[in-house]
C-alpha cells in the first residue's frame, strides 16, 4: 500500500498555470469519478484552492507512480503533460503524510497560520466521500490529519493574531465591539486599504456604513457598493458621534479629524468606545485623539508593527508545529506498518496451514500408518492438532519479534529477516518510507 | 476528620486546581481547559455547599456565622455569579480573574473552620435567612461587577498601549464586559437593597431601637449602598459607559471589602458574631 501526492502550489507554479488545473468544489465529485477511471482500485482526494492543486492517491505502488498521476490530472485539466511535469512535486508514503499534515495545519500556506485551508482540506475529503473515492486508507488518514491540525491550532500560536493591516483592523473592531451587527462604520477618504477594511466590516455584518469623501460622487459610488450612505466632507463632524469605527485614508496633507471634534463626539456617546484607524500618510487624525478616554486610535505604523509581531510569533510557532507533525507522522507510520504486519502474519499462518495439510496428506496416504480406516479420522485429528501446536510454537517467536519491532522501530530489518528465513514473498503492500 | 472538614478540603483543592488552570491560560497557549475550570469550580461549589449543609444540620441553625461559614457562603455566592456569566454569556475568560480570588477565599475559610459562632437565638430565622442570603448574593454580584470592571480596565490598557498579548486574547471584548456590568448592576443593587430592608425589619422586630444606626458595619454597608446607587444611576438613568464607570465598579468593591471584612478588624460591631467564637454583643 502506498500513499502519494502530486501537486503544484504557489511556490512551484505561477497563477496562470495554477488556474488551468483548478477545479470548483461543485465539480469535484465528477472529476474524481473521471480520474478513478484512469486510476482504478485507487483511493483519491483532490484538493484545489487558489494557491494549490494536489492529488492524493492511495493504492498499489505501480498505480500511484508519478507518470500515472500526471496523466490522470492532465486528462481532467487544460494543461499539457510537459507543463505539469515542469512544475509538479511528487511525494510518497510518510513524506506524503507529512506534506498533507503540513498543508492542513497551514504551515505551507502563503500566509502561515491562515485558517481557511483546513476547511478546504475538509471540503476536498467530503467531495471524495461523495464520489466514493475515499476508502480504508484515506479515511483514517484524513481523520488523523484533521486531529493533528486541530492539535496544532490549540497547542501553538500558529493562528494567533492577524498579519495584514486590513484584517488586523477588523480584528480590533471585533475585540472592542463583540457585536458588529449593531455598529456603524465610517470611512473618511477612499483609499484602497480603507475600502478593503470597509468591505470586510460590511461582510461581518456592520449595521451601517457611512462614506465621507471630498468628491461626493466617488463617495456615493463606494457607498452604493456597500449599501451605505455618502456624507459630504463638511458634515464629517456632525456624523462623527454616530460612528463606532472610523477608518481614515485621505490624501490630505493635514489632519482632517481633530481632537476637539472627537471629544465632542465622545460627550454625545456617553463613554461608548470608539475605534479610529488612520491608514493615511501623512496622518489624517490628530495624535492627541489617542489620549482621549474610551477612544482607541491606531495609526498605520501601529498596525504594521503588530502585524509584523504576529507574523514573527507565527513563524516561531511553526517550529513547534513541525515537531508535532514529526511526532504524528511517526505514529501514522503505524498505519502502513499495521497493514504490512497483518499481511506478514497472514502469510505465516498460511505457511503453518499449508505444511500441516501437506504433511498430513503425505503421512496418511501410506497404508502402514492407517491400516484401519474406522480409526483413521480420530487419529488424523489428533495428529493434526499435534502438528498445528508444534508449528504454531515455531512461528510464535518470529511473530513476537515482529510485534516488538514495531515498538522498537526495527520493523524493516525484522520483517526482512522473517521473510528470508521463512521464504515469504514480498508481493504484499508495504508503506514504509 | 469530620464530614464538613472533608468536604471543605476537597472544595479547596477543586477551587485551587481550577484557579491554577484558569490563571495558566493567561500565560500558556490556549488549550481546551474550560471543562477542567468549569468542573473544578462546580465541584468546589458543591462540596462547599455540602460542608455548609452538614454544618447547618449539626448546629441546627442557618450556616452563616463564624469565619468558615461566612467566607464559604461568600465563595459559593461568587461562584454562582461567575457560573452565571460563564454559562449564559460564554465569557469564560473571566475565570482567570475570578477563580484565583475565590480560591483564596476558600483557603481562608478552611483556616477558620474551627471557628463557630453562637446562634443569636432571639432572631427570627426566616427574616434572618432573607437578610443573610440577599446580602451574600449581593456581595457575590458586586464581586462579579468589580471583576468585570478590572477586566475592562485591563483590556482598555491593552488597547491603549497596543499590547495584544495572550491576556488580550483571552479576556472578553470591551463591549461584552460593559454590557455584563450593565446587566448585573441592577440586580446586584436590588438584591443588596433587599438585604438592607430585611436588616431594618429585623431591628424593628427585635426592638433594637436606634442602636444599630451607630454600628460601623451598618455605616460601611450604607456607604457601599451609596456607591452602588451612584453606579446604578450612572448606568441606568444617565446611560454612562466606558472606563470611568468600570473604575467606579472597582472602587465600589473596596467598600464591599471594607464593610464585609475590614470593619470587624478595626471596630466592634453588632455583626461581630460573624468572626467571633462568642455570641453576639447585644
Amino acid at each position: 500500500m502506498n500513499l502519494a501526492v502530486l501537486g503544484i502550489n504557489f511556490r512551484t507554479a505561477p497563477v496562470g498555470l495554477r488556474e488551468r488545473v483548478s477545479f470548483p468544489n461543485g465539480r469535484m465529485p465528477d472529476i474524481l469519478a473521471r480520474m478513478q477511471q484512469d486510476l482504478p482500485h485507487t483511493e483519491l482526494v483532490l484538493l484545489s484552492t487558489c494557491n494549490r492543486t494536489e492529488l492524493y492517491a492511495a493504492g498499489d505502488e505501480d498505480r500511484t507512480d508519478k507518470d500515472k498521476l500526471i496523466r490522470s490530472l492532465v486528462n481532467v485539466s487544460t494543461l499539457s503533460s510537459d507543463d505539469l511535469r515542469a512544475h509538479v512535486y511528487h511525494r510518497q508514503r510518510l513524506e506524503a503524510v507529512e506534506h498533507l499534515m503540513t498543508v492542513a495545519a497551514s504551515l505551507d500556506s502563503m500566509v502561515v497560520g491562515e485558517t481557511e485551508i483546513l476547511g478546504q482540506v475538509k471540503q476536498a475529503y467530503g467531495a471524495a466521500e461523495k464520489a466514493g473515492t475515499a476508502g480504508s486508507t484515506i479515511r483514517p488518514l484524513f481523520q488523523r490529519v484533521f486531529r493533528v491540525a486541530k492539535r496544532i491550532r490549540s497547542e501553538t500560536d500558529i493562528c494567533r493574531g492577524r498579519v495584514s493591516v486590513g484584517s488586523l483592523s477588523v480584528d480590533l473592531a471585533e475585540k472592542i465591539f463583540s457585536d458588529l451587527g449593531s455598529k456603524t462604520v465610517m470611512t473618511v477618504g477612499a483609499g484602497e486599504v480603507a475600502e478593503q477594511v470597509l468591505s470586510n466590516l460590511v461582510d461581518r455584518g456592520v449595521r451601517e456604513a457611512l462614506v465621507v469623501n471630498r468628491s461626493l460622487d466617488r463617495g456615493r459610488a463606494l457607498a452604493d457598493q456597500h449599501q451605505g450612505t455618502a456624507i459630504p466632507f463638511d458634515r464629517l463632524e456632525d456624523y462623527l458621534p454616530r460612528a463606532d469605527i472610523v477608518i481614515s485614508s485621505t490624501g490630505a496633507p493635514h489632519c482632517v479629524i481633530k481632537a476637539g471634534a472627537v471629544r465632542d463626539a465622545m460627550a454625545v456617546r456617553h463613554g461608548r468606545p470608539m475605534l479610529l484607524v488612520d491608514l493615511a500618510v501623512p496622518r489624517d487624525i490628530e495624535t492627541k485623539v489617542g489620549e482621549l478616554e474610551n477612544v482607541y486610535l491606531y495609526e498605520i505604523d501601529d498596525l504594521e508593527r503588530v502585524a509584523a509581531e504576529n507574523l514573527s510569533r507565527r513563524q516561531k510557532a511553526a517550529d513547534h508545529a513541525r515537531n508535532i507533525i514529526r511526532e504524528e507522522v511517526a505514529e501514522a507510520s503505524g498505519m502502513f506498518q499495521a497493514h504490512s504486519r497483518a499481511e506478514i502474519m497472514r502469510q505465516l499462518d498460511d505457511l503453518v496451514r499449508n505444511i500441516e495439510e501437506s504433511e498430513l496428506e503425505r503421512t496418511f496416504a501410506k497404508q502402514s500408518v492407517a491400516p484401519f480406516p474406522e480409526h483413521c479420522d480420530k487419529c488424523r485429528e489428533k495428529v493434526r492438532d499435534m502438528l498445528h501446536r508444534a508449528l504454531s510454537k515455531m512461528v510464535a517467536a518470529p511473530k513476537k519479534a515482529l510485534n516488538e519491532s514495531l515498538r522498537d522501530n526495527t520493523w524493516d530489518d525484522t520483517r526482512d529477516a522473517v521473510r528470508l528465513l521463512f521464504g515469504l514473498t514480498e508481493d504484499d503492500d508495504d508503506g514504509n518510507a | 476528620m469530620t464530614g464538613e472538614a472533608a468536604f471543605a478540603i476537597v472544595a479547596c483543592a477543586c477551587y485551587w486546581v481550577a484557579a491554577f488552570v484558569a490563571a495558566g491560560e493567561l500565560v500558556l497557549p490556549a488549550r481546551r481547559t474550560e471543562r477542567v475550570v468549569g468542573a473544578g469550580a462546580l465541584a468546589g461549589a458543591l462540596c462547599l455547599t455540602a460542608a455548609l449543609v452538614l454544618r447547618g444540620f449539626r448546629t441546627g441553625r442557618f450556616p452563616a456565622f463564624g469565619t468558615f461559614e461566612v467566607l464559604a457562603l461568600y465563595a459559593v455566592a461568587t461562584t454562582l455569579a461567575y457560573g452565571h456569566i460563564a454559562v449564559r454569556h460564554q465569557s469564560r475568560g473571566m475565570s482567570s480573574i475570578m477563580l484565583p480570588y475565590i480560591a483564596i477565599l476558600v483557603l481562608c475559610a478552611l483556616f477558620g473552620i474551627g471557628h463557630e459562632a453562637a446562634f443569636p437565638g432571639r432572631i427570627q430565622p426566616a427574616w434572618l435567612a432573607v437578610h443573610v442570603v440577599t446580602a451574600f448574593i449581593g456581595y457575590g454580584l458586586f464581586t462579579l461587577e468589580s471583576c468585570l470592571g478590572v477586566a475592562y480596565l485591563i483590556q482598555d490598557r491593552n488597547l491603549k498601549r497596543k499590547n495584544f498579548g495572550r491576556v488580550f486574547d483571552r479576556l472578553p471584548s470591551l463591549e461584552i464586559l460593559d454590557r455584563l456590568m450593565y446587566e448585573h448592576v441592577g440586580v446586584a443593587f436590588l438584591v443588596f437593597s433587599l438585604s438592607i430592608v430585611s436588616g431594618i425589619v429585623l431591628t424593628h422586630l427585635n426592638s433594637w431601637g436606634s442602636r444599630w444606626t451607630s454600628d460601623p458595619k451598618v455605616a460601611g454597608t450604607a456607604a457601599t449602598w451609596l456607591v452602588y446607587a451612584a453606579l446604578f444611576h450612572l448606568r441606568m438613568s444617565a446611560d454612562r459607559h466606558g472606563r470611568k464607570v468600570a473604575l467606579l465598579a472597582v472602587f465600589g468593591f473596596m467598600f464591599v471589602l471594607f464593610s464585609f471584612l475590614g470593619v470587624h478588624l478595626i471596630a466592634g460591631s453588632m455583626h461581630d458574631f460573624i468572626f467571633a467564637t462568642a455570641g453576639p454583643r447585644w
